[in-house]
């Protein structure tokens, strides 16, 4: 199988140049004139349409997918800051990559959904290894979403589904993805991956459980009203300083997640499926999946030592399942509450240093920081807070 | 980590002590969420301090090697550029631009020098152009102190128009004015930093007390400070250079005129030998020429009778006896006697002469010479016939040198030309171009003097020529032939003897008159010595005449 790679990277804050400087760099570590496929992760201090603009024109106007994020992800690098760019080029005979997207996803996920599934086509390829989507992380459905992808597939776990959500700079304000020459809003792209190769993921969040069970005992779709037959809002003041509940939001929520209790087949993954509450209005909190009345869950925090200590595991897990191969296409989707927000710099660049030296070290890496990931779990797709996913084709 | 669980109420037996333990747990449970939510409230806390703490701490790592590199750097721009990107890089800010006093634009202005963040091919044509009044209000913000010039987004404009301006100016929002390299007569240059609108949520925010108020300000110092040396530096290198120059333009200019010197030197010892030589030749012949005329003459006894006069020569002593013619007494006396060639002796007398007169002229020449060098030469302006001054001329040549053996033709203008100037000098000038033409001309060529008028009815002028067919000159002399001591033969073998001095005698007497000389030639075909004289010194003429390079018609000009 030939499967090149190339991976670049720029914090120069003009955008043209960061954009021209991150792709020629891919284009020249991946030893190729011209890529097949491109992918492009950006943060949101750049004027977005000039950034994919010099990709493109870098790039001889490959096929492209990608979002914003909070931070860039690169080979022994993180940078969690508004300048930065990584772009991984593609070229193979054997693999292909097609990607198509659309938008709507909070008027109606599901409608959005199987727009993209007509464009993809992908249930009819027999050969599909995975599709990897980047959706808005401030208006995701994520069930509703897939559901719509799928729609014309066996079953909504049919072909793994990875990947995650555009982000911001925490102001849960504004995110960005990009399919082609298109910055967008409210909507998803979804690459499809197709051809002979072995693909290996994994997830893990590092969030434990605090206080009380809890109850949702009221719900619509995404939105929770009531917990434990009390307005939501106050049941989660109680986790919550005076400051803290004037303040702002974005800086409240970063240290509390919804821990739901994860199904039986998720047992090798954890207890607790973690969504984390991007938004809130004046009645309900928002989570990134539709939530039904009853469901238990408790309220959770991230914990340094889980997540180090995940991250490893993870990576041990890839490694044995490559037995020794080095992985031509590494992404890593880490959700943005496992940065700097818990981490020192130097230590967050060690994490990551170790993890993918566990995973390979000749492997070219690259990645995001998001507000929610993508995953299978147990065969099922699944979305996750304060996540990391790993996807390794080989 | 385990689970907290809240045990339920479910009333038991011992149903008092159940719900003593249930309301313990209660209480206990609550206290235990109260520590959780300090726990997230100091861990929050703790990590808005440690994200302050470590930009800090990575802000004055990089200000101190910033500091360094500026230290190393000895070019204006390229430390404003290096600001620049360190102000958007490191402090984070969108925008920063640093304006100085253009160089060529006009003075009280302040142009960029340096920007950065401005990427957009509208906003690089803008702030490229901007232009700030070293007057404007705004800048009278900038105090003795140093006081810098805040504007945030809630700034309501308190200077009228002016902050708009330079919002306007250089694409910002929000901003900071620093002075710049202050000066005694006022503001030199300042750095603006700020963000727009649309672009400040992702930068470091513009405030009165903001967190990077301190590095900003160290940062702004540290230039001023670099920049003020910088400029100290480069003008004392273009005094250096300056001074370098001068010192080498002096250096040639004492290489030049020691050359000269030297050149005078060997010119003037070259002269000495020449004229030694000349005038040892004409001496040998004066003193032993008359040698060898005497050589002729000697003396013998004669006697002479007392009584008739009659005169006997005897060998033997006559003085006893008697006069054989009359008888008288013989008294002896010396007389001298030529015994040599009459006619040789008379050529040996013409020989002195010519050597003499030859002499005479040479001393005359060395004489004429000194005189004209030291200014001492006074002219003596009178009127002048052109015709007049011809004929002395012909006459004194046949005087001086007589049949030449060449052909000498004196042409004067149709009518007679009356003119103002020292006729001796002009003669001398005539006489000392003939001579040459003569000394250079072989026996059977010719030699043309002539005279016309020439130059304008404003501007009238006699042109006077020379010419020969003799031997030419060679090109390469030509330029150098009217400077004194010069000879077209300057070796020790030279054939046609001189001093050297006639055609540099004849060149100032020439301009001492308000005119000029020039000389064409070609090797073996002979030369022409031209020059002009204004008529009247009256008229205002440029001291000397340009070199005449033709005749030039008469009422016309050259």
């Amino acid at each position: 199988m030939s499967l090149i790679t190339g991976v670049g990277f720029s914090t120069h804050r003009n955008p043209r140049q960061a954009g021209m400087e991150a792709a020629k760099q891919a284009l020249e570590k991946a030893g190729i004139e011209e890529a097949d496929f491109v992918f492009l992760f950006a943060t949101v201090g750049y004027k977005q349409e000039s950034l994919l603009a010099s990709v493109r024109e870098a790039t001889g106007n490959a096929p492209l997918s990608g979002c914003s994020g909070e931070g860039v992800i690169i080979n022994g690098e993180v940078h969690e800051t508004n300048f930065g760019v990584v772009v991984s080029v593609v070229k193979s005979d054997e693999i292909t990559f097609s990607n198509a997207h659309a938008v709507g996803m909070s008027k109606d996920a599901d409608a959005m959904g199987r727009e993209i599934a007509d464009a993809l086509k992908h249930h009819e390829a027999d050969d599909a290894l995975t599709l990897i989507g980047f959706a808005d992380g401030l208006t995701l459905n994520f069930d509703a979403m897939l559901r719509g992808v799928m729609y014309r597939c066996e079953s909504v776990n049919a072909i793994p589904f990875v990947g995650g959500t555009a982000s911001d700079d925490w102001s849960f304000s504004a995110t960005y993805q990009y399919c082609n020459d298109t910055v967008f809003q409210d909507g998803a792209v979804v690459t499809l991956v197709r051809g002979e190769a072995e693909i290996y993921n994994g997830s893990r969040h590092g969030c434990v459980p605090i206080g009380d069970e809890r109850t949702v005992t009221k719900a619509e779709a995404n939105r929770i009203l009531e917990i434990d037959n009390r307005p939501a809002l106050e049941v989660i003041d109680e986790y919550l300083t005076v400051e803290e509940k004037q303040g702002e939001w974005s800086t409240t929520n970063v240290y509390l997640a919804i821990g739901v209790k994860a199904p039986e087949y998720m047992n090798k993954y954890d207890d607790y499926l973690i969504r984390f509450m991007p938004m809130r209005d004046n009645d309900a909190v928002y989570v990134p999946t539709e939530i039904q009345p009853g469901t238990k869950f408790y309220m959770t925090r991230r914990d340094h030592d889980k997540i180090a200590s995940g991250n490893q595991r993870l990576a041990e897990e890839i490694h044995e399942g490559l037995k020794g191969r080095v992985p031509r296409f590494m992404l890593q989707i880490e959700c943005i509450g496992r940065g700097k927000v818990i981490f020192e710099d130097s230590e967050k660049q060690k994490l990551l240093k170790n993890m993918q030296e566990a995973v390979s070290k000749e492997a070219n890496w690259f990645g995001l920081y998001t507000y929610g990931e993508f995953g299978p779990v147990g065969g099922v797709n699944s979305f996750h807070n304060y996540s990391l996913i790993l996807t390794a084709i080989v | 980590m385990e689970k907290f669980t809240l045990k339920t109420n479910i009333r038991e037996d011992g149903d008092d002590v159940a719900d003593k333990d249930a309301d313990a747990l209660r209480n206990e449970n609550q206290n235990l969420r109260n520590q959780v939510r300090l726990l997230m409230a100091a861990e929050s806390k703790l990590y808005t301090l440690q994200e302050h703490l470590n930009n800090q701490q990575q802000i004055y790592a990089r200000l101190a090697d910033i500091g360094r590199q500026l230290n190393t750097l000895l070019k204006i721009d390229e430390i404003c550029k290096i600001l620049v990107q360190f102000v958007v890089y490191e402090f984070n800010f969108e925008r920063c631009a640093i304006l100085l006093h253009g160089k060529s634009g006009p003075s009280g202005v302040l142009l960029v020098n340096a920007h950065e963040g401005y990427y957009e091919n509208d906003e690089i044509a803008a702030i490229e152009t901007a232009k700030l009044q070293s007057d404007s209000p705004a800048l009278k913000e900038f105090g003795e102190d140093g006081r810098h010039l805040c504007v945030n987004s809630e700034h309501e404009c308190a200077h009228g128009c002016e902050t708009c301006n330079i919002k306007q100016l250089y694409l910002v929002d929000e901003f900071y004015l620093f002075p710049l390299m202050r000066k005694e007569e006022g503001i030199a240059g300042c750095i603006l930093v700020g963000n727009s609108k649309q672009q400040a949520r992702y930068q470091t925010r513009v405030a009165p007390d903001g967190d990077m108020m301190v590095p900003l300000t160290n940062l702004v110092r540290q230039a001023s400070i670099t920049l003020a040396n910088v400029n100290s530096y480069n003008a004392l290198e273009e005094e250096r250079a300056r001074l370098d120059i001068a010192v080498a333009e002096r250096t040639q200019e004492l290489s030049t005129a020691l050359d000269a010197a030297n050149e005078a030197v060997r010119l003037k010892g070259e002269f000495l030998a020449k004229v030694s030589h000349e005038l040892r030749t004409p001496l040998n012949s004066i003193v032993n020429v008359p040698k060898a005329l005497a050589a002729d003459y000697r003396l013998i006894d004669v006697y002479v009778c007392q009584n008739c006069s009659a005169e006997f020569q005897s060998d033997d002593d006559e003085s006893a006896t008697p006069c054989p013619e009359c008888g008288g007494s013989l008294s002896m006396e010396q007389v001298t006697v030529c015994e040599g060639d009459a006619s040789e002796h008379l050529r040996f007398l013409n020989l002195v002469q010519q050597q003499g007169t030859h002499l005479l002229h040479l001393v005359e020449d060395v004489l004429n010479f000194s005189r004209v060098e030291s200014g001492k030469v006074k002219l003596d302006y009178q009127p002048i016939s052109v015709h007049h001054l011809l004929h002395e001329v012909e006459q004194t040549i046949l005087l001086s040198i007589g049949n030449t053996a060449r052909c000498i033709r004196y042409s004067k203008p149709d009518v007679e030309v009356q003119m103002f100037g020292d006729e001796t000098r002009l003669k001398q000038v005539l006489i000392n171009l003939i001579n040459n033409a003569v000394k250079f001309t072989s026996h059977g060529g010719s030699i043309d003097v002539c005279a016309s008028v020439a130059g304008s009815e404003i501007n009238p002028l006699v042109h006077f020529e020379v010419a020969d067919n003799g031997i030419g000159i060679p090109s390469e002399q030509l330029d150098v032939i009217f400077e004194s001591f010069r000879q077209v033969d300057g070796s020790s073998t030279r054939i046609y003897g001189g001093t050297g001095l006639g055609l540099s005698i004849a060149k100032q007497l020439v301009e001492l008159h308000g005119g000029g000389i020039s000389v064409k030639s070609e090797i073996g075909k002979g030369s022409v010595f031209l020059f002009d004289i204004p008529m009247n010194p009256a008229q205002t003429f440029p001291s000397p005449l340009p070199a005449p390079t033709e005749k030039s018609p008469e009422g016309g000009d050259a």
